[in-house]
């Protein structure tokens, strides 16, 4: 999972090697925080937060899969 | 503005018209005209008599691949993406009219793929546009479906748009399709188009916006008519 969220968010940003993930783990859910690089936030947000909101909804469909719950917090 | 790749697929070139500019450009990628795209990146202008003010035209050509390299990218981006999601699948990619459409078939759980109302696949899209777009430095247009479902959706929602434009029509009021995101609106707007009874237009912010369908003669002017407004 944390993997899925590395691979999309290096994919978009001009800044590969900044990126960082990672991952905390709760009682049921499991938090994914991102980090990019200064001037790479607004590629993982996109417009109105679709991009944000993609990465989400496809996190969700894959911790679904594993019966589990995920969140992704982006970070400043 | 020397290109540095072994193999040259773009240059940026001058010339005192954005014509000669493409020339030469044509001539340092051993291209034809009809092997490349232009983007004119400075239109030139030839200033005042000839004499003050003049720039030089600046094009981009870049050659065309016939798709394959995007082809390649597209396919090689999702199949990782689906197998970190761990959903083995096949993607296939075909080009038409500049559009790649791409086809994945998965082992039995094409409905995890496709989301309620479509919404995951409608963030797979997002994001494989996105990556594969920045990946390749340029705007990639591509669709993506799932086990045959854009077909069948677009089935469903033509005949929803028929159905309710028979009901606008026999009641005179208007009504509004449920929030779809772009592509399916279009659908609606497309379905009705050449229907002269009713008119759409879209209303509501954001991308899930409403297709309203409404009757094309008001029975009166009652300043509803300019509510919303076009996409």
């Amino acid at each position: 999972m944390k993997e899925l969220v590395e691979y999309i968010a290096k994919a978009l940003v001009d800044n590969p090697d900044m990126v960082q993930v990672r991952e905390v783990e709760g009682e049921k859910t499991t938090v994914y925080e991102l980090r990019v690089g200064p001037g790479d936030l607004g590629k993982v947000i996109g417009k109105r937060g679709r991009t944000a909101r993609s990465i989400r909804t496809l996190l969700n469909a894959a911790a679904t899969k594993a019966g589990k719950r995920a969140v992704l917090e982006i970070l400043e | 503005m020397e290109n540095h790749l072994t193999e040259s697929h773009e240059v940026v070139n001058e010339g005192r018209t954005v014509e000669e500019a493409i020339e030469s450009a044509l001539a340092r990628l051993g291209a034809t005209r009809d092997e490349v795209e232009v983007e004119v990146l400075e239109e030139g202008s030839k200033g005042v008599l000839g004499l003050v003010g003049a720039k030089q035209a600046r094009v981009l050509v870049r050659k065309r691949d016939g798709g394959q390299a995007t082809k390649a990218k597209i396919e090689e981006m999702l199949s990782n993406l689906l197998k970190l999601m761990e959903i083995s699948a096949q993607v296939s990619v075909d080009v038409k009219d500049d559009i790649h459409l791409v086809r994945i078939d998965t082992a039995g759980v094409d409905g995890l793929l496709i989301g309620k109302k479509g919404q995951n696949l409608e963030a797979l899209e997002h994001l494989a546009r996105r990556m594969v777009g920045k990946q390749l430095k340029r705007s990639v247009r591509l669709q993506i479906d799932v086990g045959g479902y854009r077909e069948r959706r677009t089935n469903a929602l033509k005949n929803k748009a028929l159905s309710m434009a028979a009901k606008v029509k026999a009641s005179n009021k208007e009504m509004q399709v449920e929030p779809l995101p772009a592509s399916e609106r279009r659908i609606i707007h497309l379905a009705l188009a050449n229907d002269p009874q009713v008119r759409t237009y879209t209303v509501g912010d954001g991308d899930l916006k409403s297709v309203v369908i409404a009757p094309q003669r008001r029975s009166r002017s009652n300043g509803e008519a300019r509510k919303g407004s076009g996409e």
